[in-house]
């Protein structure tokens, strides 16, 4: 094989976003350590300028359609890498904002947990435009380093250390399972660009090999069951990197997940599909089930998202153009509600030191606003109309049931009456407890802006969905060959997969 | 323009109201009343509009595209919207005009309006529906709307519970109502009412193998299945057996929200629903029997649990419960047009009597007991006799407009066959005991010895004024409402399975008229025998009848039996999942890695021996011990 | 990709590694029983090229001496990188020129920050 490095100033343009925030992340170091006297807040407010220019570069890129790739075909520059990049820099730019009151506690380290935080959403950026199993394990792992850092940057804190040891241990452990999948199915194919993969038959290595890539990226969504790092690591993380923790990497993995099974494997459909309902399935009932009995409200956030996780991978079960349109969407509505509901839980801990759901006793009374957010936030998780949960849920639904998974329509139906339980739960003790210290809650003009925007967010998408319906179905348009029930019509047999 | 504005001036009180409540605070009821009457008023226009016959859909816009999926927002008038519509605009407005009174000086007053106006937007786009996407949006909202009515205002410490298990146990029958709408959307390929009822005869022959992932085979009519479905969903929300359970607990609501939510609007919708999928109904026999046998065991369950309870807001919602059985029985006869009367007619009086329950309760200072109450019908003269009206109606009293709906329902249902007949028998039953114990309410309440607690005996007075002229007004309805010509106006737009209802010409009706006259009259007679002439009676009749007292008082025990079969074997699963898989698996891994480390230490002491060419020799072993696996493998 | 073929093709090596690893557990046991075995202290003691031992190996010693480790091996693998551009110098021409400077600039701002975090002082 021969490298050639011929890069033309077009192909670099591609890079734009990428370089931008990697120049960004250096000015945001620098300064940091250059003028030691700079409140940090300057950082986190420099850092966002920083992301709002990748923003608008990215969205320049949706508008224009500019794509391509680069690096022998590692590197893909379509509308789904930027769908997702848009995606994961929206969160950091959110996470950051939602970050500075929390980083004010900190004693050590404070400048640098911006730049940890840029890096890590640079790393999946490149997640999102990986196209070959090299780049994922590159991009996957650059991703995670940032993070190991983040979840132990509490350094006095026990529990955040035993959170940052174990994601870790369990981390690197999964990186090793995707290193060994990743070699067995190079050396059954011999290629590790996806769309080159698309091989016809299915060889005992190729088969142990996408299992163990599928269970490393299992790992990184924490499907059951190889969920077991979620709680321990959202429960001592410090809030503000749980709730990064619970979006970003999410869409980055889906990204991923999406061009494997869709691209890559979609020959092999009937025989993937049964794992995948078999993890939706375990997800969304063991998620649902074990948050019942949690008294920490992070914790009961961790299992409510590994639940949201298995509903999300119905529409990878559904294997159509229709169900990506779902998976993007609904990350969307999770993205709005789910960082919504953690902003409150930043807010409440920064304010009480508490993340205990007891605590949030009587929080109408201290906070209608805070009180009132967390509810539409957590109506939206539980999927009620006509907040943006709902269509995101409907939507998937709509794309199984065109494939006829009844089975798994009705358990994720079961599985959001179980899931009203322990939101409303929540909800109750919001409303009507009282509370044990009566005194007022306010909160900072960032945290605010977090949270009008994840209420904007809900609001929105639920009640006028169809900009961010148009804008995800032109994001998956490259999949419009899978078999849906249209194309499955004796007029429309398309050559899947070749 | 006209049309629209009726569900969107609703919608701007609310919207007024949530983002300016600051600064409105207590002249709350200055915005949410004159939008609520003005859609009344609109009301009515599009009533006399329709009336001629005219059906109209006027499209708000496009909620959502993908693909072959198209969902629009629209407001569809018929008939039967039409006359739901009035229903929901004079229920809702003179809660409106009664909340002023009741709510007064309480914290979140504005916020209170606010949320009756959300409800009754939610519940003007339920109606007005003409897609069962946006049927099942709004039949969600208006739960919301109860949820958040019933959670933030609630009136005794007791059962706080009551908003989340109202909201859950309807989310258990949503979840077949959504499933019933994505089976729509398979088999039709379309959610709009006119295609799917174009299309629903095509469909009569199809089955379902519901076995298919296991690999059985259980075929089922896709008819039949959507039609249950769909009614699983009517069964939360109109609080059928067996989720029936949320109505009686959700009276920890405040008394209008009772009402209007809980009496005249809300729970009707299940009713409404089953009228409104007529078309469908009609073409599985097996569903409508399913309706018609449900309705009927609610039916008979509400009314005898009505017997015995003290609170004087729970037996007026047992009522309901039985009331709300009686009309589902009626859809599931395919006496659609009956059963929408009645509810119509029901929504008059029960609203009245709920009304009624929150006057005598706030003069008692938030006393619900019917045991420290009676002799109030000096002191509350109003509540008094517009509650009398409203119970006369309750128990089907000759001349008042329960009578007439009723009678309607118990002929058509003795005209639908043997199971017509069974069913109506007990229907008939049913009527001795909604009359006995409507007055029993009535004269424990009203009459005899004062119980009231010396505290508030003596400013006992009848409430303001904006809180009894909507008793007035609804106590008038609930006479006058019988002899509008509904059924007549109805029967075009809901045609039952055996063509167009034919009623008062049936030659039973006479008879079932005077029938049902002298049953609800025993049945008074029998709670003033009980109750006035031998006050004694009661204590030994619940001894001597012990078991059937504690059966009826315990509400049939179950909430006890859900708690034992559902609640607490879930919790203690969560419990259990969390601790042993969860919290042994991480650490166990975590854990195992160290525990691992150090016997691959110990392991490796014994190998290690300072001598280079024994680890040589250990790694050489594994590569061929990996390589002989692989091989043999 | 040819199934059939990969276990044929390897059973030689798979031969030869057997005798290879019997050769030497052979020997080695034909040692151990052969040779008289009478161990004493000094004898027992790992070889430390002659010097007589004075501790035990596993001791803690100052994390500065990791600091300096991954520091080496960060401009150690810059200098990987390195050495194909330069030896493709004049193919890769300007833009490989700006490149190199975008990557080196990187990391001296990682160089700069271990400088003022006072990572490059001993004490």
């Amino acid at each position: 094989m021969t490298f050639t490095l011929t890069l033309s100033g077009a192909d670099l343009l591609l890079l734009l976003p990428e370089m931008l925030l990697t120049v960004w992340l250096c000015v945001v170091l620098t300064m940091d350590f250059a003028m030691p006297r700079l409140p940090k807040d300057r950082l986190a407010y420099l850092s966002v300028a920083g992301l709002a220019g990748v923003l608008a570069n990215l969205v320049w890129f949706d508008l224009a359609g500019i794509g391509g790739t680069l690096f022998a075909h590692m590197f893909v520059v379509d509308r789904l890498a930027v769908f997702f990049k848009i995606f994961i820099v929206g969160t950091t730019i959110l996470v950051i904002l939602a970050s500075v009151d929390y980083v004010r506690r900190f004693r050590f380290f404070k400048g640098e947990y911006y730049f940890l935080v840029l890096m890590s959403a640079l790393g999946m950026m490149f997640m999102a435009s990986a196209n070959d199993l090299l780049s994922v394990f590159i991009t996957l792992e650059f991703s995670t380093f940032g993070f190991y850092v983040l979840v132990a940057y509490l350094r006095d804190d026990v529990a955040s250390n035993e959170a940052g040891l174990k994601f870790f241990i369990l981390g690197v452990f999964a990186a090793g399972l995707l290193a060994y999948g990743i070699s067995l199915v190079y050396g059954e194919t011999g290629k590790l660009v996806f769309s080159d993969i698309a091989s016809p038959s299915a060889t005992p290595g190729l088969v142990i090999g996408f299992l163990l890539i599928f269970a490393a990226l299992g790992f990184k969504i924490g499907a059951v069951p190889f969920h077991s790092w979620i709680p321990d690591t959202y429960h001592g993380a410090p809030t503000p990197v749980t709730a990064f923790l619970s979006i970003a990497p999410k869409g980055a993995a889906f990204a991923i997940l999406i061009r494997m099974f869709f691209v890559s494997l979609a020959a092999f459909k009937p025989a993937w599909v049964l794992l995948l309902v078999g993890a939706s399935i375990l997800s969304m009932t063991y998620g649902n089930i074990v948050a019942i009995a949690q008294r920490n409200i992070k914790r009961l956030l961790a299992y409510s998202g590994i639940a949201q996780i298995g509903n999300i991978l119905i529409g990878l079960a559904a294997g159509t153009k229709m169900g990506g349109d779902a998976i993007l969407f609904y990350l969307l509505t999770y993205l709005f509600a789910n960082l919504g509901a953690f902003a409150i839980v930043i807010a409440v801990g920064n304010l009480i030191r508490s993340d205990e759901i007891e605590d949030y006793n009587g929080l109408n009374r201290r906070s209608p606003f805070l009180a009132f957010a967390m509810l539409v936030f957590l109506l939206s998780l539980a999927g009620v109309p006509p907040l943006a949960g709902f269509i995101g849920k409907l939507y998937i639904f709509l794309a199984a049931i065109d494939e006829g998974l009844y089975t798994l329509i009705a358990v994720g139906l079961i599985n959001i009456v179980i899931s009203m339980y322990y939101y409303l739960v929540v909800v109750k003790k919001m409303y009507i407890n009282e509370p044990t210290d009566p005194s007022p809650l306010t909160i900072s003009p960032p945290m605010k802006v977090v949270v009008y925007a994840g209420l904007a967010g809900t609001l929105f998408l639920g009640i006028y969905p169809q900009p961010a319906i148009n804008w995800v179905v032109a994001a998956t348009l490259m999949f419009s060959n899978l078999a849906g029930p249209a194309a499955a019509a004796p007029t429309l047999v398309l050559p899947i997969g070749g | 323009m006209l049309y629209t504005l009726i569900p969107l001036l609703p919608l701007a009180a609310f919207l007024i109201l949530g983002l300016f409540g600051h600064w409105i605070k207590d002249r709350a009821h200055l915005v949410a009343v004159p939008a609520v009457l003005t859609s009344f008023l609109f009301s009515l226009f599009v009533f006399d509009e329709v009336a001629g016959g005219k059906n109209v859909t006027i499209p708000l816009y496009t909620w959502l595209t993908s693909g072959d999926l198209r969902i629009e927002l629209s407001l569809y008038f018929d008939r039967l919207t039409a006359v739901m519509l009035l229903l929901v605009t004079i229920v809702s407005g003179l809660v409106h005009v009664y909340t002023i009174g009741y709510m007064h000086g309480e914290r979140g007053y504005a916020r209170f309006f606010a949320y009756i106006a959300l409800f009754t937007f939610s519940m003007l786009m339920l109606v007005m529906a003409d897609n069962f996407l946006q049927l099942f949006v709004f039949w969600e909202a208006v739960g919301l709307c109860s949820y958040l009515l019933i959670g933030h205002w609630y009136e005794r410490q007791t059962a706080r519970d009551a908003a989340t298990k109202a909201f859950i146990v309807n989310r258990v029958g949503d979840f077949g109502f959504l499933l019933g709408v994505l089976l729509i959307w398979l088999s039709f390929g379309s959610l709009e009412y006119r295609h799917v009822f174009a299309q629903a005869a095509d469909l009569t022959g199809e089955t379902l193998n519901l076995l298919s992932p296991i690999g059985g085979t259980w075929e089922v009519s896709t008819l039949t299945l959507i039609c249950l479905l769909l009614f699983l969903g009517a069964v939360g929300k109109s609080a059928q057996v067996p989720l029936h359970v949320w109505l009686p607990d959700a009276m920890e609501g405040p008394t209008p929200i009772s009402a209007l939510i809980h009496a005249a609007t809300m729970v009707t919708a299940g009713v409404f629903m089953v009228a409104r999928m007529a078309p469908l109904y009609n073409l599985s026999a097996a569903a409508m029997d399913v309706v018609a046998v449900t309705g009927t065991v609610t039916m008979v369950l509400g009314a005898t649990i009505a017997l015995t309870q003290h609170d004087i807001k729970r037996v007026v919602a047992w009522s309901t419960v039985s009331q709300l059985g009686f009309m589902m029985m009626a859809c599931g006869l395919g006496a659609y047009v009956a059963g929408i009367f009645h509810l119509l007619t029901h929504g008059a009086f029960k609203a009245l009597l709920f009304l009624g329950c929150g006057s005598v309760i706030i003069a008692l200072h938030h006393e619900q007991d019917m045991r420290k109450m009676g002799g109030l019908k000096d002191k509350l003269p109003v509540t008094y006799w517009t509650f009398v009206i409203g119970s006369l109606a309750l128990a089907g009293f000759p001349f008042t407009a329960g009578f007439f709906s009723k009678d309607e329902i118990l002929v058509e249902a003795w005209s639908a066959g043997a199971l017509g007949k069974t069913l109506a028998t007990f229907a008939l039953v049913t009527v001795v005991l909604t009359a006995f114990y409507s007055f029993r309410l009535v004269f424990v309440t009203f009459w005899g010895e004062s119980r009231v607690d010396p505290q508030h005996a003596g400013h006992l007075h009848e409430p303001s004024r904006t809180m009894t002229v909507p008793l007035v007004i609804l106590a008038f309805l609930s006479i006058v409402a019988g002899y509008a010509a509904i059924p007549d106006f109805l029967a075009p737009v809901l045609p039952g399975p055996r063509g167009l209802a034919i009623h008062h010409e049936h030659p039973a009706a006479g008879g079932m008229m005077a029938i049902a006259a002298v049953l609800g009259l025993v049945g008074i007679a029998a709670a003033y025998l009980v109750y006035v002439t031998s006050p004694g009676l009661p204590d030994r009749l619940a001894r001597q009848w012990q078991r059937a007292y504690r059966l009826s008082f315990n509400k049939w025990y179950v909430d006890e039996a859900y708690d034992r079969a559902v609640v607490r074997p879930t919790v203690r699963l969560a419990d259990r999942l969390w601790t042993w898989v969860d919290v042994a698996v991480i650490d166990g891994a975590v854990n195992g890695v160290a525990r691992t480390i150090a016997w691959w230490g110990w392991l490796m002491r014994l190998v290690q021996s300072g001598q280079t060419q024994h680890y040589a020799l250990g790694m050489t072993l594994g590569a061929v011990v990996i390589l002989t696996v692989y091989l043999l493998l | 990709m040819s199934n059939e073929a990969v276990p044929l093709n390897y059973v030689p090596i798979l031969v030869f590694l057997v005798v290879a690893v019997g050769f030497g557990l052979v020997t080695l046991l034909a040692g151990r029983v052969l040779r008289p075995s009478r161990p004493y202290k000094a004898k027992l003691k790992a070889y430390e090229s002659g010097s007589p031992l004075f501790s035990d190996a596993r001791l803690q010693f100052p994390i500065r001496y990791y600091i300096i480790a991954m520091l080496f091996v960060i401009f150690d693998v810059e200098i990987v990188f390195m050495f194909p551009w330069a030896v493709e110098f004049r193919k890769l021409g300007l833009l490989g020129l700006l490149e190199m400077g975008f990557f080196i600039g990187i990391l001296l701002v990682g160089f700069w920050y271990a400088w003022k975090k006072g990572a490059l002082e001993w004490d």
